[in-house]
């Protein structure tokens, strides 16, 4: 069984040499749309600091490089990609400290957050592909269950950047509200 | 609410920890590292979808303030303004991200999932009547009792047909997973908003009124009560709801979510 989802051209279109090609191939099944954007970032990483490259909590450490959809999209963008957690603590964050310091999302926060978004999504999207590699060949003994779990667990997620789309169009919007209002 | 710093903090930490509290007991009493990970992703999404879902409901809220009828206000409040659009929320996040979710091992762990679903959306819920309330301690405590413990009602129902669903993946299960509760929060929210517009508008209670408000509200919970034994009862009898799911989830009939496209 070949390592490479054989339905993905965006899995061929990578070239051949890499230091680790069965990680690499696991990668690509896992990105799935686009995948060569983040596996020539991925080859990047790994040139610079090859034991990086392995580690899912050392990869956003790494490497800076601009990416419009997360700087633009930010929450839509994250749960498009199934970063469920990311998304959710950029959601949640801004909403208590308005609460707390009411016009802070306005004044910073929401803008830092897609700045830095925007400049790591890529490390981040990889570390989160390397996390979940990690624990695909813990939990389970045989590839075909690596390449059934990698499948569920990567890959896009169109009612997530709905979601996604929708809470931060309100919460702007909540926020540009009370804002005003005061 | 016009406090301080450290009392809007206070007010913060009163609203999220009935909330969080039984979130940090489902996250600590979970063996395995990926359940724990979906349980914090649950609690997030429930939290997350408040919002879309209170600015959506935000849009026609006002126009059932101009029914004069008392009970067919309570009744458009209730289901139409609360409990459909709340359990709708709480039955798209179960149905889109937690039941296609890649660490979904047992059809059980659905309704331990769904739980925390509600308990997220009740924790954000809890955050806005806390820092609308003038008495923000009293309202805390009060939704720590009452408004905390029917939301997480409402979780074990909707994840029970969820876990059915994961089983056997039909309609009829999804329909139940989000009407079944629509309807019990419903019923538990009317005589509430009945209640508080009498009050709002200086007319105060009858006692006919009392009294048949009174018997709607406990018959609600008396319903709802009774049905979630029968759910969980129902859990434990049946082995089907612990036996393991495929590596990667349940084979969903119209699941696009999980495809590399």
């Amino acid at each position: 069984m070949s390592l490479v989802n054989a339905d993905n051209p965006a899995a061929k279109a990578v070239p051949a040499p890499t230091a680790n090609p069965r990680r690499e191939a696991l990668l690509a099944d896992f990105i799935g749309t686009r995948a060569a954007t983040y596996l020539a970032h991925y080859r990047r990483i790994e040139r610079a600091d090859p034991p990086a490259a392995v580690q899912a909590f050392q990869l956003p450490r790494r490497t800076m490089s601009w990416h419009w959809a997360a700087f633009l999209v930010t929450i839509p963008w994250l749960f498009y990609r199934k970063m469920y957690l990311g998304g959710i603590v950029l959601v949640i964050l801004p909403v208590l400290f308005d609460h707390i310091a009411p016009g802070s999302l306005f004044f910073g926060s929401g803008f830092m957050i897609a700045i830095c978004t925007g400049l790591y999504a890529k490390s981040w999207y990889l570390g989160h592909a390397v996390n979940k590699i990690d624990k695909a060949t813990e939990t389970f003994p045989t590839l075909e269950q690596h390449t059934a779990y990698l499948r569920r667990a990567g890959g896009v997620s169109i009612p997530g950047a709905v979601f996604g789309a929708l809470t931060q169009g309100i919460t702007v919007f909540l926020a540009l509200r009370d804002l005003l209002q005061q | 609410m016009s406090d301080p710093l450290l009392l809007r903090v206070a007010a913060a930490i009163a609203a999220i920890a009935p909330g969080g509290l039984l979130l940090a007991y489902f996250s600590y009493s979970s063996a395995w590292r990926g359940i724990r990970e979906l349980i914090w992703i649950a609690f997030g999404l429930g939290f997350t979808a408040a919002i879309p879902i209170a600015g959506v409901a935000s849009l026609y809220s006002q126009s059932f303030f101009s029914i004069a009828d008392l009970r067919l206000f309570a009744i458009g409040v209730a289901f139409l303004e609360a409990s459909l659009p709340e359990e709708l929320g709480k039955f798209l996040v179960l149905y889109y991200f937690i039941l296609r979710h890649e660490d979904m091992r047992r059809p059980l762990d659905a309704v331990a999932l769904s739980i925390v679903v509600s308990l997220g959306f009740a924790s954000i819920e809890n955050i806005y009547y806390v820092f609308g309330s003038e008495d923000w301690g009293g309202t805390a405590m009060i939704r720590a009792v009452t408004a905390i413990p029917m939301h997480s009602t409402m979780g074990i129902i909707m994840g029970y047909f969820g876990a059915q669903y994961l089983i056997a993946p039909r309609r009829r299960a999804l329909l139940l997973m989000l009407l079944c509760p629509t309807a019990l929060h419903g019923f538990y929210d009317y005589p509430v908003f009945a209640v508080q517009r009498l009050y709002e508008t200086s007319q105060g209670l009858a006692d006919g009124e009392a009294l048949e408000f009174q018997i709607v509200f406990f018959a609600a919970i008396l319903v709802t009560g009774l049905v979630t034994a029968l759910t969980i009862r129902s859990l434990a009898k049946t082995p089907d709801y612990v036996t393991m799911l495929p590596v990667g989830g349940y084979a969903a009939p119209h699941a696009s979510a999980g495809k590399n496209s």
